[in-house]
């Protein structure tokens, strides 16, 4: 029985909480929340979608009113905190997302008021109906899906190094299909760290039987599984055929996804055609098994915008202030074309910029950021045709364990003579509080700051990566293709603080946006001549540091009447002085 | 009861039978790879070097012999001198057989390692062991075709260099079949060598 004292503890919090609460609509002035009432339609909101039996959290489930007193305490601490729902972004320098979980303050403040209040129950009357999941998926349609693709039930070994799995499932359909939405549900979401699922085509009369003799010699020599075989995308973008979609992506924190009116994924049909789930497993420390599964929800005709998804400004790469070669020695990084360089022991501050320029009209829906546990923070900046820049994400508080892919709001267009630049930084040290809660396990250790930390060709949670995805498509209308051009000239400022390239050579075509030595080696006997190109998006290339210099320029070149611009893909000083 | 000439004729028949089961166990053996198989079918590797005599050298150079590649760098402290002294160990015990057989030890370090540096280096472990270096873009595409991973770390003002450890064995075709590790012991290596040398230039992998 409460005590007197408690009671008036219990009547003070209550009425605290409820002059906090003055002014969110619902509650009356002296009233406690109640949970029917109030707390249950916020949570329903916003927290079962993962809070509930069989979704990603649903070790903390928050559906009923007894599963939810259980846990009120945390819950009121985690929602004023704000780190529930989680969402990393910075939203004063980032676009809006329609995927933005973030509670209202008056939302906020009810919870806090029904956990100081007592956690009252309430009149069940009040109690609105749980949203429902059909067959446990997060179509808020509540449509089931078209197809699941189960994948064979896995087994993962307490301790080890496990190597990236890879199951091939033939893709039943006998024509093209379009895909409108899709899911990905993790069946053990401690173990399935990552996983990419691309559509590829084997060979004629290669079966993934085949396949797996390849893996288990790849695995026994250290190489990435997958490496040995022969296999090709299916999904390429056509104006860019070194591009291919990515099917989908699962990182911890993803969810369903819906691609919007019009709008939709292509899944091939007819050929040899197979979905290739590339799995990354990470262990626990105790054996643990895991049955994931593919949701694909279809469209009857083809969209107006066929979307892809692929790593972005990955074209070219500075890492810690050096533009990297295409030609460096080592392994290409996962996604890049690029030997990235490893995080030292120890290393507090890493940094990767990268940029890719687009010579056709793209529109952007959908950001996701990943990397693994080093990773503190990223950030995406569009840089028009017309040198301004736009914020379009940023993430200064990277979770590894909170890997969300961002939904614009309203869809980015990006004209022809764009670019993407995105940078990251890497704490190896022990000041970054992801290195202080690993646990003890052998991956744990492994993510060590006394270990080094490469990027791999394909990489384990304490390898790293630099995989700063992104989902658009071609614009329709745009027929427009601007150049790819790479120029010799002299690097000097002009008199409103922007960079110009002078006594420049003709613009030659160019197929790569970054630069080989070998490039470097023919580029630098070019001769200067008398052209002018105002060089911009030019920042990130710290041009004050070779400043007046003979460089070589690489980007995309936008012709206005007012001049011609670059907007910069790869800037490489080739003398300290450009006599002319 | 059994007669003593039936037990004679029961014993006859077991130690034949021994016999029998022992040789083909001896016969199973030696015609056995014990090193890792190459999948069939699998790409095949290929580079286009430079050996520390300054001949462009590709993997066609070394048709009709039986080739083992290992990828390392001269400063490499443990892994590469232990990889190759276990291979000029074999190269020794396969007497005549190591005619037909060459080592080739590519850098992954083109900037520290020099054609003569590479040369002092290769020739102390076995004096017919070849160098090859070349290019950054030469040496990556070289190891990307063997599936070979390797990085460069940072130490100070110096580095190291991070790399896979497996030994390619190309067969007197062309073909890639064998892979060696550092756990394949020496007995290992002279099974499979000398299995490879016995076949003709355009023998089927087995």
């Amino acid at each position: 029985m409460a005590s007197e004292s408690t009671r008036l503890t219990f009547l003070a919090a209550a009425l605290a909480a409820s002059i906090r609460v003055v002014g969110a609509a619902p509650i009356e002035v002296g009233a406690a929340p109640t949970f029917t009432k109030d707390v249950a339609p916020i949570l329903f909101a916003n927290c079962v979608r993962c809070h509930r039996e069989g979704g990603s959290a649903s070790s903390i489930p928050l559906e009923s009113y007894e599963a939810a007193l259980r846990k009120s305490k945390e819950l009121r601490d985690m929602v004023s905190r704000r780190e529930m729902p989680p969402w990393p972004a910075d939203s004063a320098h980032s676009l809006k997302f329609s995927n933005d979980p973030r509670l209202s303050q008056a939302d906020i403040d009810t919870l806090v008021a029904w956990v100081d209040g007592g956690s009252p129950r309430g009149n069940d009357a009040d109690l609105v109906a749980p949203p429902h999941f059909n067959g446990g998926w997060l179509n808020p349609s509540g449509r089931a899906p078209d197809a699941v693709v189960t994948l064979p039930k896995y087994t993962v070994a307490a301790n080890g190094t496990i190597p990236y799995i890879q199951r091939l499932i033939k893709v039943p359909y006998k024509d093209d299909r379009w895909i409108a939405a899709l899911q990905v549900r993790a069946g053990n979401p401690l173990l399935l760290h990552h996983m990419g699922i691309t559509e590829v085509e084997l060979p004629k009369g290669m079966t993934p039987e085949t396949m797996d003799a390849f893996d288990a010699v790849a695995r026994q020599i250290g190489a990435p599984s997958g490496q040995l075989q022969i296999q090709t995308p299916a999904v390429t973008d056509s104006a860019d055929p070194g591009a291919y979609d990515m099917l989908a992506v699962y990182t911890p924190g993803t969810t369903f996804e819906t691609y919007g009116e019009g709008n939709g994924k292509l899944l091939k049909g007819g050929g040899n055609y197979y979905l290739n789930f590339n799995i990354h497993y990470t262990t626990t420390g105790t054996p643990e098994t895991d049955l994931t599964q593919l949701a694909l929800w279809l469209q009857p005709s083809p969209p107006r915008h066929v979307l892809y998804r692929l790593p972005s400004a990955v074209n070219s790469i500075i890492a810690n202030g050096r533009e990297l070669l295409t030609d460096d020695p080592g392994t290409k990084a996962e996604g890049t074309a690029y030997a990235l360089p490893p995080i030292t022991v120890n290393q507090e501050h890493y940094e990767l910029i990268g940029v890719s320029g687009y010579r056709r009209a793209i529109t952007l829906y959908q950001l996701q950021p990943h990397a693994h546990v080093r990773a503190t923070d990223f950030s995406y900046v569009a840089v028009y045709p017309d040198g301004r820049e736009l914020p379009v994400l940023s993430v200064p508080h990277y979770s590894y364990h909170f890997q969300l892919a961002y939904e614009l709001a309203a869809p980015l267009h990006l004209p022809a003579g764009s670019k993407m630049i995105v940078t990251a930084h890497y704490d190896n040290s022990p000041r970054n509080e992801h290195l202080q809660h690993l646990g003890s396990n052998e991956a744990a250790r492994k993510c060590g700051p006394e270990n080094v930390a490469f990027f791999a060709a394909q990489n384990q949670s304490w390898d790293e990566m630099f995989s700063p995805l992104m989902q658009y498509s071609v614009d329709a209308e745009s027929q427009r293709s601007l150049p790819l051009v790479s120029a010799v000239g002299c690097l000097v400022k002009d008199n409103a603080g922007g960079w110009i390239l002078s006594h420049g050579s003709h613009a030659l075509a160019t197929r790569e946006q970054g630069t080989s030595r070998a490039e470097l080696d023919t580029t630098s006997r070019r001769m200067l001549g008398s052209e002018r190109y105002q060089l911009i998006g030019v920042d990130v290339f710290k041009p004050t540091n070779v400043g007046n210099a003979k460089v070589a320029v690489k980007g995309v070149l936008i012709t206005t009447p007012g001049g011609r611009r670059i907007n910069v893909t790869s800037l490489q000083s080739l003398t300290a002085d450009c006599p002319h | 009861m059994r007669s003593p000439a039936q037990s004679r004729r029961a014993f006859l028949t077991l130690v034949v039978m021994a016999a029998l089961i022992a040789a083909s166990r001896t016969a199973r053996s030696r015609d056995s790879f014990r090193l890792l198989k190459w999948p069939a079918n699998a790409f095949e590797p290929s580079f286009s070097l430079f050996d520390t005599d300054h001949r462009r050298r590709s993997e066609k150079d070394f048709h009709g012999l039986v080739c083992v590649v290992f990828f390392g760098f001269t400063q490499c402290p443990d892994i590469c001198p232990t990889e190759m002294f276990k291979l000029a160990l074999v190269v020794k015990r396969l007497g005549s057989l190591a005619s037909q057989v060459r080592v080739l030890f590519i850098s992954l370090d083109p900037e520290r390692d020099t054609a003569p540096l590479l040369k002092t280096y290769v020739t102390a472990f076995d004096p017919d062991f070849i160098g090859l270096t070349g290019s950054a873009a030469d040496i990556n595409r070289a190891a990307a075709s063997f599936s070979v991973q390797f990085a460069k770390v940072p130490q100070g003002e110096n580095y190291t260099i991070a790399h896979s450890t497996g030994a390619y064995v190309i067969d007197k075709a062309g073909r890639l079949r064998l892979v060696g590790t550092a756990k394949s012991r020496v007995e290992d290596w002279l099974n499979d060598l000398r299995l490879l040398a016995a076949e003709g230039s355009g023998a089927a992998p087995q």
